[in-house]
C-alpha cells in the first residue's frame, strides 16, 4: 500500500510518537499558567468580583472584550474550512486544519469568558431552567452552544480519513491505547467509494450548516451591545462590522500560528508561501473592509455629533483616556496593514506574520474599546468620587484569565497536534491524486 | 388606618419592664441631681377617627435647631380630670422619636366634666438629664356626619357636625373649619375646606372625575384639624360617587420585557434551530451509515 | 383599662423588637383594621382583602375571624404579579430640592444598603452652557417598556401590572446585563458580601430586596412592601423639603407626605416631563422643571466634602464667574 497518503503520513509518524522532554516541560508551563487563572476564578467566585476593576458603571471589562475577542477567532476558522470544502478550492487545504483548530479551541476558550462575568455561577443551569427567549444572552446561548457542536463535529469529521490512516499504518510506536483510540475515532472506514461518498456527503453538509450558524452566531454576540441603548453601542452596522472584524482577526491568527508551526522544516514542505502570499492578500481585502465599516460606524455619529456621542467620541481621542489605544488600533489594524500587505517589496512571510500578530493585538484592542469607553459615559454623568467607578482599569485577576485563556488554545493546539498531523494527510493527498471534484449543486441544462 | 392592638401581646412586656423600671428609678435620680438638665417640650394632641376611636399622641422633644431630638424611653403618666378628681389612665413609655399614641377603643367611656369636656393631662417627671414637662388638652366630642345628596344631578355632599351636652340634646357646632378630601392610598387628597352654618352644616358641591374603587366607590373624609375645642376629629363614609377603576389584574400582553415571548420570536426560533440541527443529525446519518459499510466490508474481509 | 399602648411609628424598631411575635400581632391587627371598616359601613358583608400569595378573597365579618396578614410582601409568583388596580408613580419636584442627601439616607436604611450603595442618587444638572445647574434625584423609573427587563435572560427581572419594576435576588444569576441596558444608570451591582439583614430570619420577598445576595443585581423597588401598608416610600417621606411625590395614577393622587394633590392636575399646571422621554421607555416618574427654585443650587454644595464638590467644577464653572 504505498498511496502518496500512506508515503505522506510516515513524515507525520515521528511527531506523532513519545514526545519529548522538551515538549513536557512546555506543557507544564501553560498548565500552570491555566491552573493560575483557575486559582484566580476560584478567588473571584469566593470573595465576589469586588477584587475584578469592574464596578457600577463599567460593569463589564476584558471579560467581555475577551468573549467578543476569542469568538471572533473562531469565526475564521469555520468560515475558511467551510466555504474551501463546499467550493472546492483546493490550494489551501493543507492549513485548514490549523484554521478549524483555531476555531475549536477559540469557541471553547471564549464561551467561558461571558461566564466569568456571572455573579452567580452556581446559577448558571437558570439559562436553561428559566431560560427567556427575549434575551440576546439567551440567544448566545443557543447559538454558541450550537456553533461549538457543529464546530467540532466538523473538525472530527476533517480527522476521519486520517485516524483510518494511523490505524492501519505500520511502524508507528506509540501506546496500545492510542491505537485503540484511532481504530475506534476511524469508524471502520476503509476508503471504499460508499464510504468516500458518505463521508463527503457528511463533509458538506456540515460545511453549508456551519456557515450560517457561525455568522448568526457572530451578529447575535454584536447584539449583546446594539441592542441597548447607550452611544456607542446602539448601531445598526454592529452585526455586520462584528462579523468583519472576526473574520479579519481569524484569518490574522491564522497567518500567526502558520508561521510558528512553519518554523519546523517538516511543515515548509506544506505551508508555502502561496498560502502566505493568498492569504496575505486575503487579509489586505479584509483590512479594507474592516477599515470601511469602521469608517461607516464612526462617520455617521461624528457628523451629528449628538450631546450623548460626543462625550464618547472626547474620550476616544483624548490622551488621558482612549486616545493611545484608539491610536494604537487604527495604527496596527489599518495603516501598516495596509502598507505591508499592499506594497510587494514590503511583503514576505516573516512581514505577513509580523503584521497579523499586531492585527490580533489591535483588534483586542478595538474590543475593549468597543466594550469600556460607552460603560464610562451613561447618558446621566457619572458624578462620582470613587475612581474605580469612574474609570475602569482590569485586576489581576482580570488578566491571569485572560493569560490563561490564551495558555488553554495554546496547550489546545499543542496536544491536537500530538494526535493527528497538523496538516490533513489525507486531503493533501488527495491534490496529488487530482480526483475531479464533485460539485454540490446541478443546474439542469 | 392606625393599628389597634398591635402591642397587646406584648404590653405584658412592656408592662413588667417599666415595674421594674420605675423600681429602680428612684435610686438612679439620686445620684445624679446637681447635673444639669435638658428642657423638655411635650407636644400633645386629641385625635377622634371615623371608627369612634380616639387617641391621644405625645411627643416630648428636647435641644433646639439641629440638636432637637425625641426623648426616648420617657415615662408619661396620663390621667384624666373631672372636677375636682383625677383618674390615672396609663403610665407610657415613648419610643426613639420620643412620641407615645394611646388609643381609646370606640365603645371607652372617657370622664367628661360638669362642662361636657374632657380634659386630659400627661406629665413627664424628667430624669437625671432632663427636666419635667407636662401638658393637658380639653376637648369635647365632636359628632360629624356625612350625607350624600344628588340634587339636579349635582352631587352634594353635606357634612354636618354636632356636639352633646350633659341632658344629651344635640347641638349644632357653629364656623367649623372642615376638610373635606377623599381617601386615598398614602394618605387623604384634600378637595375643599367649607365651613359650617348655624344649623352646623356645610356644603360641597362633589367634582365627577374623582376615581373611586371597581364599583366606584369612594370614601369621603371630613376633618377638622387640631382645633382647640374638639382637638382633631375625623369622619369618613363611603359613597358610590367616584368613576369606576377596575381593579382587576390585567395581565401584560405577550412582549419582549413580558415573561412569555412574543409568538413570532419563538416560532422563528424554533424554525432556525430546527433548521440547524436537522442537518447535524443528516450528516452524523451519514457517519452512521459510513460506519455500518465499515463493518459490512471488515465482514466480507473475515 | 381598654386603652391599648403602640410606640409610634419606628417599623424598623418595631421589627428589632418583636419579630418573633410579628405574624401574630400583624394578624391581630389586620383583624382589628378590617373590624374598623366594618364599623363603617353596615352594608358591607365582606370584604377584599388581598392575601400573601396575590389573590384578593373576600373575608366574612366578623373580621376578628380572619388570620390574614394583608401587609406582608408578596413572594414567589405573586411578587411578579402585582398590586390589583394599582399603577404607582413618582414626581419629583426639582424646583424644591437642595440635594440635602436625606432621601439617599432614608432609601439605604430602609434597605438595609451599605453607605456607597445608592439605589437613589443626586446628580447636578445643566440643561444648556446658560442654564442654572439643578439637582436631579434619580433612581428607577420603573419604565413601562422597560430595556432592563427585555434583556435579561432568566426573567429575574419582570415587570409587574402596577408599573413596578422589581427584581428577585434569588433568580438573578449576575450577568448584569440589565445594568448595561438601563440607559438611567439605575441599577447597581452587589460587588461584594452585603449588609447582614437586620431580621435574620425574614423571609426575601422582591418587594422589600432584602436580604440582598452578593453577586446579584438590585435597585430602587420603589417600596411596594410599604405601599402595601399604605405607607409612602422611604426617600419620599425622608424628603424635608418634600420634593418626592408618590402615588397611584388609578386615584390620579401623589402625596409627599405633607401634602396630597391630584397627579393629572401637577403634571399639566407644572409642566411635568419624563427625562429622555426620546427614548421610550415610558418612565413612571415624572420631573416637575427646576423652575422658580426655591433654593440656589450652591446651597447644596455646602455640606459636600471637597472631593466630591470638585466634580462638579466642569458644570459650575459658568455660573460661578456669574457670581
Amino acid at each position: 500500500m504505498n498511496t502518496p497518503a500512506n508515503v505522506l503520513i510516515k513524515e507525520f509518524l515521528p511527531g506523532l510518537e513519545k514526545p519529548s522532554t522538551k515538549w513536557y516541560l512546555w506543557v507544564a508551563l501553560l498548565s500552570v499558567v491555566s491552573l493560575f487563572g483557575m486559582f484566580a476564578l476560584i478567588m473571584q467566585i469566593v470573595k465576589g468580583q469586588v477584587i475584578t476593576g469592574m464596578r457600577d458603571n463599567a460593569v463589564w471589562g476584558i471579560y467581555t472584550a475577551n468573549f467578543v475577542f476569542f469568538m471572533g477567532l473562531s469565526y475564521a476558522g469555520a468560515l475558511i474550512s467551510c466555504t474551501f470544502q463546499l467550493l472546492r478550492i483546493k490550494w489551501a487545504k493543507a492549513v485548514l486544519r490549523i484554521a478549524e483548530l483555531i476555531t475549536v479551541s477559540s469557541l471553547v476558550v471564549g464561551a467561558p469568558f461571558i461566564l466569568f462575568c456571572l455573579g452567580r455561577l452556581d446559577r448558571i443551569h437558570y439559562l436553561f431552567a428559566f431560560g427567556r427567549i427575549q434575551s440576546p444572552i439567551t440567544w448566545d446561548v443557543i447559538a454558541i452552544s450550537t456553533d461549538l457542536v457543529f464546530c467540532i463535529a466538523f473538525l472530527y469529521f476533517t480527522h476521519i480519513r486520517d485516524f483510518a490512516k494511523l490505524r492501519d499504518v505500520t511502524d508507528f510506536n506509540v501506546a496500545p491505547w492510542r491505537k485503540r483510540m484511532y481504530k475506534f475515532l476511524a469508524l471502520g472506514y476503509q476508503g471504499k467509494p460508499e464510504q468516500k461518498k458518505l463521508l463527503h456527503q457528511a463533509h458538506d453538509i456540515m460545511a453549508a450548516i456551519i456557515i450560517p450558524t457561525a455568522i448568526i452566531a457572530y451578529s447575535l454576540l454584536s447584539l449583546l451591545f446594539s441592542m441597548s441603548l447607550k452611544p456607542g453601542w446602539h448601531s445598526t452596522i454592529f452585526s455586520p462590522y462584528f462579523v468583519v472584524t472576526a473574520g479579519y482577526s481569524g484569518v490574522a491568527l491564522l497567518l500567526v500560528i502558520m508561521w510558528i508551526y512553519r518554523r519546523n522544516k517538516l511543515m515548509e514542505k506544506y505551508i508555502t508561501n502561496q498560502h502566505f502570499n493568498y492569504f496575505g492578500f486575503g487579509l489586505l481585502i479584509l483590512a479594507f473592509v474592516y477599515a470601511y465599516f469602521s469608517f461607516s460606524e464612526y462617520l455617521t455619529d461624528w457628523y451629528n455629533q449628538t450631546t450623548a456621542y460626543e462625550k464618547l467620541m472626547h474620550d476616544l481621542v483624548d490622551f488621558s483616556h482612549f486616545g493611545w489605544l484608539s491610536l494604537f488600533h487604527i495604527v496596527f489594524a489599518f495603516i501598516v496593514p495596509v502598507i505591508v500587505l499592499g506594497f510587494p517589496w514590503l511583503r514576505s512571510i516573516n512581514s505577513v506574520a509580523l503584521v497579523s500578530a499586531f492585527i490580533v493585538v489591535a483588534l483586542w484592542v478595538k474590543r475593549y474599546l468597543i466594550v469600556v469607553p460607552p460603560l464610562e459615559n451613561p447618558f446621566i454623568p457619572i458624578q462620582d468620587t470613587r475612581t474605580e467607578y469612574v474609570n475602569y482599569s482590569a485586576s489581576w485577576v482580570e488578566w491571569a484569565l485572560t493569560a490563561a485563556g490564551i495558555a488553554v488554545i495554546i496547550l489546545i493546539f499543542t496536544v491536537a497536534s500530538k494526535i493527528a498531523p497538523i496538516i490533513p494527510v489525507s486531503e493533501v493527498a488527495d491534490m496529488e491524486n487530482e480526483e475531479k471534484p464533485k460539485l454540490l449543486f446541478k443546474t439542469k441544462g | 388606618m392606625e393599628p389597634l392592638i398591635r402591642y397587646k401581646l406584648i404590653s405584658h412586656w412592656i408592662l413588667s419592664t417599666l415595674i421594674g423600671v420605675m423600681l429602680l428609678s428612684p435610686l438612679a435620680g439620686f445620684a445624679n441631681t446637681q447635673a444639669k438638665k435638658d428642657r423638655v417640650r411635650m407636644k400633645m394632641y386629641y385625635f377622634k377617627e371615623a371608627t369612634g376611636d380616639r387617641k391621644v399622641s405625645i411627643t416630648l422633644t428636647a435641644g433646639t435647631g439641629k440638636n432637637m431630638h425625641g426623648v426616648s424611653e420617657g415615662q408619661v403618666v396620663l390621667s384624666a380630670a373631672s372636677g375636682d378628681s383625677t383618674m390615672v389612665l396609663a403610665t407610657l413609655t415613648t419610643d426613639t422619636t420620643g412620641t407615645v399614641v394611646l388609643y381609646f377603643a370606640a365603645d371607652y367611656i372617657l370622664p367628661v366634666n360638669e362642662d361636657g369636656k374632657t380634659v386630659l393631662e400627661a406629665l413627664y417627671e424628667g430624669d437625671e438629664n432632663y427636666q419635667d414637662a407636662s401638658n393637658a388638652v380639653e376637648v369635647m366630642d365632636l359628632k360629624m356626619e356625612i350625607i350624600f345628596e344628588i340634587e339636579d344631578s349635582v352631587k352634594q355632599l353635606v357634612v354636618k357636625a354636632s356636639t352633646t351636652d350633659a341632658e344629651g340634646n344635640e347641638i349644632p357646632a357653629e364656623e367649623l373649619s372642615i376638610n373635606i378630601g377623599v381617601q386615598r392610598l398614602y394618605s387623604v387628597l384634600k378637595l375643599e375646606e367649607v365651613e359650617t352654618d348655624s344649623d352646623g352644616m356645610a356644603f360641597y358641591e362633589f367634582p365627577n372625575d374623582i376615581p373611586g374603587d371597581a364599583e366606584g366607590n369612594i370614601t369621603v373624609v371630613a376633618r377638622i384639624d387640631d382645633s382647640d375645642e374638639f382637638g382633631t376629629v375625623t369622619s369618613q363614609a363611603s359613597h358610590n360617587w367616584g368613576t369606576l377603576v377596575s381593579y382587576e389584574l390585567d395581565p401584560l400582553p405577550r412582549q419582549l420585557y413580558t415573561d412569555e415571548a412574543p409568538l413570532w420570536m419563538i416560532i422563528s426560533v424554533f424554525v432556525i434551530l430546527l433548521g440547524a440541527w436537522y442537518h447535524f443529525f443528516l450528516s452524523i446519518s451519514k457517519l452512521i451509515k459510513l460506519k455500518k459499510v465499515g463493518k459490512q466490508a471488515e465482514g466480507v474481509v473475515q | 383599662m381598654k386603652a391599648k399602648e403602640e410606640p409610634g411609628n419606628n417599623r424598623r424598631k418595631f421589627l428589632r423588637n418583636t419579630f418573633a411575635l410579628g405574624t401574630v400581632a400583624l394578624a391581630s391587627t389586620a383583624g382589628k383594621v378590617l373590624a374598623a371598616d366594618d364599623s363603617d359601613n353596615k352594608k358591607t358583608e365582606k370584604i377584599k382583602v388581598l392575601t400573601t400569595d396575590g389573590q384578593v378573597i373576600e373575608v366574612d365579618k366578623p373580621a376578628d375571624n380572619c388570620k390574614i396578614n394583608p401587609f406582608a410582601p408578596a413572594q414567589g409568583d405573586a411578587a411578579r404579579q402585582g398590586i390589583p388596580g394599582r399603577s404607582f408613580v413618582m414626581v419629583i419636584d426639582l424646583a424644591r430640592c437642595k440635594n440635602a442627601r436625606k432621601c439617599i439616607e432614608g432609601c439605604q436604611e430602609g434597605h438595609n444598603l451599605k453607605p456607597d450603595q445608592e439605589w437613589l442618587n443626586v446628580a447636578l444638572m445643566k440643561d444648556n452652557p446658560e442654564a442654572e445647574p439643578y439637582w436631579f434625584p434619580r433612581q428607577c423609573f420603573h419604565c413601562d417598556n422597560p430595556p432592563c427587563v427585555k434583556v435579561c435572560p432568566v426573567g429575574a427581572t419582570f415587570k409587574r401590572q402596577d408599573n413596578l419594576v422589581l427584581i428577585d435576588n434569588e433568580r438573578c444569576i449576575g450577568c448584569k446585563f440589565c445594568v448595561v441596558a438601563c440607559p438611567y444608570s439605575a441599577r447597581i451591582f452587589n460587588w461584594e458580601k452585603p449588609n447582614e439583614p437586620i431580621v435574620p430570619e425574614s423571609a426575601y420577598s422582591p418587594e422589600t430586596s432584602i436580604p440582598h445576595q452578593i453577586g446579584t443585581v438590585s435597585k430602587c423597588d420603589f417600596c411596594a412592601d410599604r405601599s402595601r401598608e399604605g405607607k409612602l416610600p422611604y426617600c419620599a417621606t425622608s424628603c424635608p423639603m418634600g420634593v418626592i411625590y408618590f402615588g397611584d395614577r388609578n386615584e390620579d393622587a401623589v402625596s409627599n407626605g405633607t401634602e396630597t394633590v391630584r397627579f393629572s392636575q401637577l403634571i399639566k399646571e407644572r409642566a411635568g416631563y419624563r427625562y429622555l422621554e426620546e427614548l421610550g421607555t415610558k418612565p413612571n416618574v415624572y420631573y416637575l422643571p427646576p423652575v422658580n427654585k426655591m433654593f440656589d443650587y450652591e446651597s447644596g454644595l455646602k455640606d459636600l466634602p471637597e472631593e466630591q464638590q470638585r466634580v462638579y467644577d466642569d458644570l459650575r464653572d459658568g455660573n460661578k464667574s456669574n457670581k
